[in-house]
């Protein structure tokens, strides 16, 4: 490998990890293993490889969640690149990958804490350059500084990283222990532990059996890669009724200001997140171009505004967008700050509690879902589909809270909830979720099995055991998750020695 | 008897921390907010209710109709949010319910400083939690449950 594609795969760890310039749906797919891993391949030139392991080491990552500025475990992006990267350099499975790319990752998550803290620096220069009048102090604070930082920081770390993974790992297969072997066992085990945690994390009574069931019924039959997703497509699929509240119209703003108002969020929502103010600062830069527009003749309100929204502030970013379009039409109407900051604040909580346990919790994971399971199958339609069903819904859902906010104020709130709590993809999910990811699990093991010498069937039927082991001794006597990992890379080693 | 499962400081209530963090790895049957703002304003308490995860009854109350449901006689396991420290003060000058409080988040305002990561509190809020260490309450940080805990004593 030259060192030209060591510093570009440092460039698509930056790309993945900022989630800015991508509309807000970068988060859902650029930072997901899956694709950071389809990118790895085409700078390598295995782009099929690449997206085959990033699908491997995205099952291992499909529950990731991330709520206020806490993050926990690996860094999904890095660990989709490295994995990527050793998967296509040495000829190391998918399994084997993760097996190694799992632990890399978590390096990603020690650096989380400073890039907020760096991030807390930028707005306060921020802010004071909006105090002596400087607008442009927004564009330099909330995406220049902290998006240059991070770009250098993450090409340096990504080039580093993979190049010392590239230069051991090549060391190790070259010695004359059969490394792949040992990495092969560990990550099976791993993609059979990820799948207990699953499902045990969701609380419904019936998931073992529909694991159980799911899981046999993929290795014993044939059937069609799309017979699942479009059996989800039709039992999910509803109309949803519009309000037929009086709708607001547009006093001095222009529906185009929305839209640039909505623009600006959606790129930056998290370029300048901080522990300081979170959102706060994304929230004032999307409020620039609306009051421009509404203080053009004073300068002096203009800037009292912006920085009135600088406050502290996080919500769910594409479901939490009626708050914007709210907060837009109650500054046109000219209400009082005290009141635009209570509903504001009473608001980001709820839509963010809401948000995420629809967009993080039931959207993205089953439309990676699909995505994984295209690159395992080589349906590479399914994960087109699932990759453009998340983007429209981000866009979708985000610019529609946006416009109904401003249109239908609290109505348009109230609507947000009622759909997001009666959807019938949010009803359905624990049953969408356990059929699909028994049948990707199920999928991904009879790929990996073979690569460990053992028979199909008898692979599968061991690795069901293993799971039962694991799902009713050990996560239900509530043992950390850290030591069952330890614990999994230990007895990666010893069926290594003994197989 | 009401038996708290969690006490926790956070101002912004039940945001994305609670349902998908929080509420999936302890059982409670109710979520009790006590905010006397919030119990005014009638559109954002509905909000707070509708929005909240089904399953759940969802409380708001002030602090004085918060002790006299906590002494009642129904049986029920809680989690008791609310914004600020100085709540849970007077409520426990008045009577000694919480034995631990959990620090989750306080946003940054003027004055005040930070404590950890996304927790800031101004010297008011300081007072109240120093006050409430003596009250037999241990308070502590603990973000997300998959975090240690850190006790307060240690941040401030």
């Amino acid at each position: 490998m030259t060192l030209l594609k060591f510093i570009l795969l440092g460039i698509i760890y930056y790309i993945g990890n900022s989630t800015s310039f991508t509309l807000g749906i970068g988060y859902f797919t650029l930072y997901r293993p899956v694709f950071s891993g389809l990118l790895t391949g085409i700078i390598l030139g295995d782009p099929i490889s690449g997206f085959f392991a990033g699908a491997v080491i995205n099952i291992f990552f499909i529950g990731f969640k991330s709520t206020g500025g806490s993050l926990k475990g690996g860094d999904p992006c890095l660990a989709g690149i490295i994995g990527a990267m050793i998967a296509i350099s040495y000829d190391i499975p998918g399994v084997g990958a993760l097996a190694i790319a799992y632990p890399v990752s978590g390096v990603g998550i020690i650096f989380w804490k400073y890039r907020l803290n760096l991030n807390s620096y930028y707005v306060k220069e921020g802010i004071r350059g909006l105090k002596n009048g400087d607008l442009n102090s927004i564009n330099q604070y909330d995406i220049y500084y902290p998006q240059m930082s991070l770009l250098i920081f993450n090409a340096v770390l990504g080039s580093i990283l993979s190049f010392i993974i590239y230069k051991g790992l090549g060391y190790l297969v070259n010695s004359s222990i059969d490394i792949t072997k040992y990495l092969n066992f560990t990550g099976i085990l791993l993609i059979i532990l990820s799948g207990a945690i699953l499902s045990i994390n969701h609380k419904w009574k019936y998931t073992i059996y529909f694991f159980t069931f799911f899981y046999i019924f993929s290795i014993f039959f044939k059937f069609d890669p799309y017979l699942i997703p479009v059996i989800v497509a039709l039992l999910t699929v509803q109309k949803n009724r519009r309000i037929k509240k009086s709708k607001n119209k547009f006093i001095e703003l222009k529906k185009k200001d929305l839209y640039k108002s909505w623009f600006i969020w959606m790129n930056f929502t998290h370029s300048c997140y901080s522990y300081e103010k979170l959102q706060g600062f994304a929230f004032a830069h999307s409020m620039v171009p609306i009051f421009k527009r509404l203080h053009k003749k004073n300068k002096e309100k203009l800037f009292d505004s912006i920085l009135r929204h600088t406050d502290y502030f996080n919500t769910e970013p594409n479901i939490g967008t009626p708050i914007h379009g709210y907060i837009i039409r109650l500054e046109e109407e000219d209400k009082s700050s005290k009141q635009i900051k209570e509903v504001k604040e009473g608001l980001m909580g709820v839509m963010a509690g809401m948000g995420d346990s629809v967009t993080q919790t039931v959207l993205a994971p089953l439309t990676t879902m699909a995505v994984i399971y295209g690159a395992l199958t080589g349906e590479y339609i399914l994960s087109i589909g699932g990759a453009l069903i998340m983007a429209a819904s981000v866009i979708y859902l985000s610019l529609k809270g946006y416009l109904d906010g401003y249109y239908y104020g609290q109505d348009a709130l109230e609507e947000r909830i009622k759909f997001s709590k009666n959807s019938r993809i949010v009803k359905l999910f624990p049953v969408i979720f356990i059929t699909s990811i028994s049948i990707i699990i199920s999928k991904a093991l009879l790929i990996s099995i073979n690569s460990i010498s053992i028979e199909n069937i008898k692979g599968a039927t061991l690795s069901l055991l293993i799971f039962y082991f694991i799902f009713y001794f050990l996560l239900n006597k509530k043992i950390k998750e850290e030591l069952l990992l330890v614990s999994v890379y230990l007895l990666g080693l010893i069926l290594f020695i003994f197989a | 008897m009401k038996n708290i499962i969690l006490a926790r400081i956070d101002d912004r209530l039940i945001h994305g921390q609670i349902t998908i963090g929080w509420l999936k790895k302890i059982n409670v049957d109710t979520v009790v907010i006590v905010d006397e703002e919030l119990r005014k304003n009638s559109f954002l308490s509905d909000m707070t209710k509708n929005a909240a995860p089904d399953n759940y009854k969802i409380k708001i109350l002030t602090e004085k109709e918060f002790i006299d449901y906590y002494d009642g006689q129904e049986s029920e396991d809680l989690l008791v949010l609310s914004k600020r420290p100085q709540i849970y003060e007077s409520i426990q000058n008045k009577s000694r319910i919480f034995k631990e409080i959990n620090i989750g988040n306080i946003g940054s305002k003027e004055k005040s400083k930070k404590i950890y990561k996304s927790i800031y509190m101004n010297e008011e809020e300081k007072k109240s939690i120093k006050n409430l260490l003596e009250k037999d309450c241990s308070i502590y940080v603990q973000i997300l449950p998959e975090d240690s805990k850190i006790k307060i004593e240690k941040l401030i």
